[in-house]
């Protein structure tokens, strides 16, 4: 074999070697269902939610527990499985305790409440008579702060911004943080 | 491999695979302040999608935003916004790009990427900016990364990676048209329109075109022959087929003319005549990548393409360079406190190489001739990263080395090692030491070229008395650099942030030419009867010229010079309120070269790069419809570009004022290089090419999106 040929065979029985690996991974995974973790968006999105609950100020008559960052799910979606995927975990020293909500609807002791996109169809009478106002309703469905919800997980090109819709969040005498309206679009 | 040995070992990786899963995995992104969160791409290709703040290394990021904000019309336009970032313009379509250290048309140490492909050239070690292209609004971030990247990119990324991303598919749908005319421009259009496949993906299809203006002789002469034109047309497809799957495929061609005034050499007198010598330039690329998410947050991309370009440039060389790249990552994060990333890749570049003499009279003496006219070049590399979290969120420790077999070199490992202390969410401090290597091009390691002296070029004391040639034997290997930086990243108040880099940059091996001026030729040589005593080339300066005649100086290319550099960086960034954001920033310089040869010359001029750079960056948003931004750049002084040639300091404004009429509907007045006159900014290396200065302009933009 001439000298110069070495580098390419060399490659090649690596790239073989490499190839068997990849197939043999393939193989044995398939897309099993059982491992499936959320897709990077809906990550994003439960790991942004989590972080806006350290901005927002609750007024005492909320019932959650201060030590914990208590989020409670209406529906299923991706995000509604990422923000599960997060249960028990902690963020700065406050466990986060993720609840999915059944019927009738009763949001004593959550600090927010993520709406999916799947109960769009029920929002309303969701957001207007659930047990205790001072939650912070979040959704990344199309339009959510014009159907009486808080904040508005919104796609922006490559990355999730949100906006937050002031007069409901005052209507439920939450106070929202000057980060937090900085880095939002503002809607009023 | 025998069956029962494939059945252990599917046994062993799906026990592996197992244990691997059933570890609940903290979630990495917790650790992010909100700020970074909102930075996440939802998308990504570079090797680990980091925030900046987070990441042990001296990066700058040029969003799409800034971009359009910029009023930028090209991508060299776009990189002055990047501190610690050397551009200079050296006619209306060719720059000298670089960071801490010696610049030029080129600049041989910064290595750029387009979307993953690598758009520095193997032929001349360098990057041909005017054919580095696509649609402006397209654009989704250029990471400037000042320093050695090679651990992770490879060799030719010595002083700084520029990764230029363009956006998803998903993010441009819908129809964009930027069209712009001005003074500096005929007019410039792109149209691109997205699309989406329902349940498979997104696409886009997109064209550019324009027509830029020459800009103006340095020696009073009028308007240069540097007209600039190209056409460009592309698309580009991000496919989800499922949860797990994501695939991009992307292409593009181009086509163009780049004029280029030039002298020409011819060996009658006048041996000099300047003339405009018109580069044709033709390209394009197809690429594809495929991304598979594994459990515990582990993936596998496979990344490969096959990239064409040619150019034509008479009484230059013609180049043609075929390359084709095949890439495989795997990153692993299924080891509690590691994050690993392997890879391995092959590249290998055709390169077809000879004197062009398009459209060009006779008796013109070539720029440059060449010994050989292709080569076949091969790059393999295999490379491990481990980001290891000694203290969760406090300290981390990133381990890594590339190691990469460029064609006869030898197998070189390009390590790195880099510490990264973040006490807390606003602050990381880090320093690292890493080596990288500039692997030789085509004309270092296999080169004869004969190179047409300038006219300034002297020997012992007098000029020329007709052209003169140095002919270059290039037998080198590769430049080594070790680099030694600190970094600091502070958040000083809400809004204010301050990006401090320190560097030591240790060279060794650098590229030189050793002239021997007793073995200076006449060519061709003629029996002719000299005086005794005469000086051995003494037949060259007969008074009377003999026909066709010209000096030959050999030179070799050794690896004889050592240097060393350092310098200090420093960004401050500060959105004062929803309206105003600030941006400063200062960097200083300084290298030396030696060496311990004697007779030697360094092809490096440290004094290429100024010592001193800064700007500041002013950016007003009244309302939502409209954007005012004004920026003011200082350049310090190039004491030495090429030959004792100068060029002086410079500060100069740009100005770009955009309103939009209606959704969708943004008109802009961009003003460029205002308030200076007419100045030189580079002098090309390529040394019969005329100077050429830079001067304000105005640009008159429309973008629609709908």
């Amino acid at each position: 074999m001439p000298l110069t040929d070495l580098p390419l065979s060399l490659f090649r029985r690596t790239l073989g070697c490499v190839g068997l690996c990849i197939a043999l991974l393939w193989s044995s995974l398939g897309a099993g269902p059982a491992w499936a973790e959320p897709p990077r968006e809906a990550r994003i999105k439960a790991v942004l939610i989590l972080r806006l609950l350290k901005f927002v100020d609750w007024p005492a008559d909320n019932t959650a527990r201060a030590e914990s960052l208590q989020v409670c799910t209406w529906g299923e979606s991706p995000t509604e499985a990422a923000l599960q995927s997060l249960q028990g975990q902690k963020i700065r020293e406050r466990e986060i305790r993720i609840r999915k909500l059944g019927t009738p609807l009763d949001t004593r002791g959550c600090h927010a409440l993520f709406v999916s996109d799947s109960a769009r169809d029920v929002t309303p009478a969701l957001l207007y008579n659930s047990g205790s106002s001072a939650v912070l309703t979040i959704s990344d469905m199309p339009d959510f702060n014009k159907r009486g919800g808080i904040i508005n997980l919104v796609r922006q090109d490559n990355r999730i911004g949100f906006e937050i819709q002031l007069r409901y969040a005052r209507e439920h005498g939450l106070q929202i943080g000057a980060p937090l309206l900085e880095l939002a679009r503002v809607v009023d | 491999m025998k069956p029962y040995q494939i059945k252990a070992y599917i046994a062993a990786l799906l026990s592996l695979l197992q244990v691997c899963a059933s570890a609940e995995e903290p979630e990495p992104f917790l650790a992010l302040a909100l700020q970074e969160v909102l930075e996440l791409e939802i998308t990504s290709v570079s090797k680990k999608p980091q925030t900046v703040s987070r990441s042990a290394a001296a990066v700058f990021v040029i969003t799409g935003d800034d971009i359009r904000r910029a009023g930028a019309q090209n991508i060299p336009d776009a990189l002055r916004l990047a501190p610690g970032l050397h551009v200079a313009q050296i006619s209306a379509n060719a720059w000298a790009v670089s960071a801490r250290g010696p610049n030029g048309r080129f600049a041989n140490k910064l290595l750029v990427m387009i979307d993953g492909r690598t758009v520095y050239s193997p032929m001349f070690s360098g990057v041909a900016w005017d054919v580095q292209d696509t649609v402006l609004a397209d654009i989704e971030r250029i990471e400037v990364i000042r320093g050695p990247g090679a651990s992770l990119w490879g060799a030719n990324a010595v002083n700084g990676v520029i990764n230029i991303i363009t956006k998803s598919a998903v993010a441009t749908q819908g129809t964009l048209i930027d069209a712009s005319t001005g003074t500096s421009t005929q007019g410039q259009m792109s149209i691109r329109h997205g699309g989406q496949w329902e349940g498979l993906g997104h696409w886009r299809l997109y064209g550019k075109a324009f027509e830029n203006n020459a800009l103006t002789l340095a020696n009073g002469q009028g308007r240069a022959m540097d007209a600039w034109k190209q056409q460009r047309l592309g698309w580009r497809a991000d496919l989800n087929p499922n949860a797990q799957d994501a695939v991009t495929i992307q292409s593009e061609i181009y086509q163009g003319t780049s004029g280029e005034s030039a002298l020409l050499n011819r060996l009658l007198p006048p041996s000099n005549l300047l003339q405009g010598t018109t580069q044709a330039v033709s390209g394009g690329h197809l690429l594809a990548r495929w991304q598979r998410d594994l459990p515990s947050n582990n993936s596998v991309t496979l990344q490969t393409y096959f990239d064409h370009s040619e150019r034509d440039w008479p009484a230059h060389p013609f180049m043609r360079l075929d390359t084709f790249d095949a890439d495989l990552q795997y990153r692993h994060r299924a080891i509690d406190k590691h994050d690993i990333v392997l890879g391995a890749s092959w590249r290998q570049n055709q390169e077809s190489f000879h004197a062009s003499t398009t459209g060009l009279p006779d008796g013109i003496v070539q720029y440059d001739t060449f010994g050989i006219d292709r080569l076949k070049t091969r790059m393999w590399s295999v490379m491990a990263q481990d980001d290891i979290s000694l203290i969760p969120e406090l300290l981390t420790l990133t381990l890594g080395s590339k190691f990469e077999k460029y064609d006869n070199d030898s197998l070189k490992p390009l390590p790195n090692a880099r510490l990264m202390w973040t006490p807390n969410d606003d602050q990381t401090l880090w320093a690292s030491a890493s080596k990288a290597i500039r692997t030789p091009s085509l004309i270092d390691s296999h080169g004869t070229i004969r190179a047409l002296l300038p006219p300034e070029f002297t020997i012992n004391g007098s000029g020329l008395p007709r052209p003169g040639f140095v002919e270059v034997l290039g037998r080198t290997t590769s430049e080594q650099l070790w680099a030694y930086e600190l970094g600091w990243k502070q958040r000083l108040a809400p809004g204010l942030t301050l990006d401090t880099t320190a560097y030591y940059n240790d060279y060794s091996q650098l590229r030189a030419g050793s002239f021997s001026t007793n073995s200076t030729r006449c060519l061709p040589s003629y029996n002719v009867p000299l005086p005794t005593g005469s000086p051995p080339f003494a037949e060259c300066y007969l008074p009377v010229p003999l026909p066709n005649q010209y000096l030959l100086l050999p030179a070799t290319l050794t690896n004889d010079f050592k240097g060393h550099s350092y310098g200090l960086e420093a960004w401050l960034d500060w959105q004062a309120s929803r309206q105003h954001r600030w941006q400063a920033n200062v960097t200083r310089y300084a290298m030396s070269l030696n060496t311990a040869a004697s007779n030697v010359y360094s092809w490096d001029s440290p004094d290429s790069s100024p010592k001193w750079t800064g700007s500041l960056r002013w950016s007003y948003t009244p309302d939502a419809r409209t954007e005012l931004d004004v920026m003011a750049r200082h350049v310090g002084a190039l004491r030495d570009v090429l030959f004792g040639q100068s060029v002086p300091s410079y500060t100069t404004l740009d100005m770009r004022w955009a309103w939009s009429s209606a959704p969708g509907v943004q008109w802009s007045v961009t003003g460029r290089n205002l308030m200076t006159s007419r100045h030189l900014e580079f002098v090309s290396e390529a040394s019969d090419v005329a100077h050429t200065l830079v001067g304000p302009s105005v640009i008159l933009g429309l973008r629609l999106q709908y």
